[in-house]
């Protein structure tokens, strides 16, 4: 056991933990951060992406003890009250079923919206590939991206309109 | 339509609304069309068991949604009938998750089949329609006019012709002492269907786009210390032969590897090992490294291959 102390959604967060812990472990069973979701285990379903240092990763493949000082952000910090574009639009487009891996899935969105904030629909399928959905919500997800992306205010460089 | 099999319920007659000690009318919600609109005793239980639609002294709606939802949907779908049955705005309903409760729902609150919404809906129905119908005898009685003068619409009965209006709010007490028999209990007419047929969201999404918890991994009993991950034998009808109990042992955290016997019927409890551990990740750890293997169950030829 060693003890770590994280950056959670902006907040200082000491823990105990085997090095090797994967960092979704650390969320759900010493934070009770239970929002990021345990899928395949094996990096392969999305079902667990947070963002460390501002990139989505599969949090199930990265030990504690790799985090270092880097921010970690979950579905839980995404906004304080539910308001993120991205979870307005996953709500009006009524996205989910089971729901499962849609946290997932909104933490790949937040990270591509972030990075390109009007980006086009082959642009969010394929910034989507790696996040699975057993219930084939796919169509909605790209919906609710687009809606989200609409009531964002444009990034410097897609605002420099004409611009190379 | 889906077919009417409303026979069931005409062997039982007699309906009957029970008053809650926090004067809440409280309506038995059978599930299944063989299931009776049973009087319950009074109770003041807090969360009340599955099977119940509650109305409270302060007009909030519940239903306890007795099924599971893994994305059916039915934790929207059923509350959806019962709010247009009732012609309660789709604000005003609370949607709460049922216990596991055998002693009112003896027929069981598993969901499988696809046939959750298509044998939910006519109890569904049946119960507003029950619950409808004594709110309005209890306005009828009130103004000394017929029941059949009466109708509802937003939470409220109405009689058109003199223009009154009394919410159901005002109503629990006297609709709690009313009767009504299943003859009487007309389900309102499709085409006057007004929520039901529209799309509305999902009572989970709020929940599910923050992050909150909602899935059985998220929650953990106060008094569970440990968790486990199971390892079922890789075989149907096979037997545990060996496990390296030692090597699950091994890993920092694991307390205990705990063999399952099984039950007759597979489906209910498979053969396998348990691996006990403070942590969920050492609990995988330990199942992993127990490298449990199993025999082959005897090649019985019931099915051929493709």
């Amino acid at each position: 056991m060693a003890t770590y102390r994280l950056r959670i959604n902006g907040e200082p967060r000491t823990v105990q933990a085997e090095p090797e812990t994967p960092l979704l472990w650390i969320l759900r069973d010493n934070l009770t951060l239970v929002g990021t979701k345990y899928g395949c285990g094996r990096g392969l379903c999305g079902a667990c992406t947070v963002h460390v240092g501002g990139a989505p990763l599969r949090s199930c493949q990265l030990p504690v003890a790799a985090v270092g000082d880097q921010e970690v952000l979950t579905i839980e910090g995404l906004s304080p009250d539910g308001s993120h574009a991205l979870q307005r639009a996953w709500i009006e487009e009524d996205v989910p079923q089971c729901g499962y891996c849609q946290a997932g899935q909104i933490m790949t969105a937040a990270a591509l919206l972030r990075a390109k904030a009007h980006p086009s629909r082959s642009e969010i399928v394929e910034a989507m590939a790696g996040n699975l959905c057993r219930c084939g919500t796919y169509n909605r997800i790209v919906r609710a991206i687009e809606r989200a992306a609409t009531a964002l205010p444009a990034t410097p460089r897609s605002g420099a309109r004409g611009g190379a | 339509m889906a077919p009417s099999s409303a026979a069931g319920l005409d062997r039982r007659a007699l309906l009957r609304a029970t008053l809650t000690a926090g004067g809440a009318l409280l309506l038995r919600f059978p599930l299944r069309l063989e299931a009776a609109f049973a009087a319950e005793p009074p109770s003041a239980v807090p969360f009340a068991p599955n099977g119940f639609l509650r109305i409270a002294p302060d007009g909030q709606v519940t239903l306890y949604a007795p099924l599971p939802d893994m994305g059916q949907g039915t934790r929207t779908s059923l509350p959806m009938v019962v709010a247009e049955e009732l012609d309660l705005p789709w604000s005003a309903i609370k949607v709460l998750q049922a216990d596991l409760d055998p002693a009112a729902f003896p027929e069981g609150q598993g969901a499988g089949g696809s046939d959750s919404l298509y044998s939910g809906w006519e109890p569904a129905r049946r119960a507003a329609a029950t619950a409808r119908l004594l709110l309005v005898k209890a306005a009828a009685a009130r103004w000394g006019i017929p029941a059949s003068a009466c109708s509802t619409e937003s939470a409220a009965v109405v009689h058109t012709r003199s223009a009154r209006r009394v919410a159901y709010v005002e109503l629990l007490g006297d609709a709690s002492r009313a009767t009504v028999e299943a003859a009487e209990i007309v389900p309102k007419s499709l085409d006057r269907y007004r929520l039901v047929g529209t799309r509305i969201g999902g009572v989970d999404v709020p929940a599910i786009v923050t992050g909150r918890p909602l899935y059985g991994l998220d929650f953990r009993l106060p008094e569970a210390t440990l968790r486990a991950s199971i390892a079922h034998a890789p075989r149907h009808g096979a037997k545990l032969l060996q496990i390296d109990e030692a090597a699950a042992l091994a890993v920092p955290g694991v307390r205990r590897v705990v063999a399952i016997d099984g039950l007759t019927n597979p489906t209910r409890l498979r053969r396998g090992i348990a691996v006990l551990a403070d942590t969920t990740w050492a609990a995988l750890q330990g199942r992993r490294r127990s490298r449990h293997s199993g025999n082959r169950r005897p090649r019985r030829r019931t099915t051929a291959r493709v």
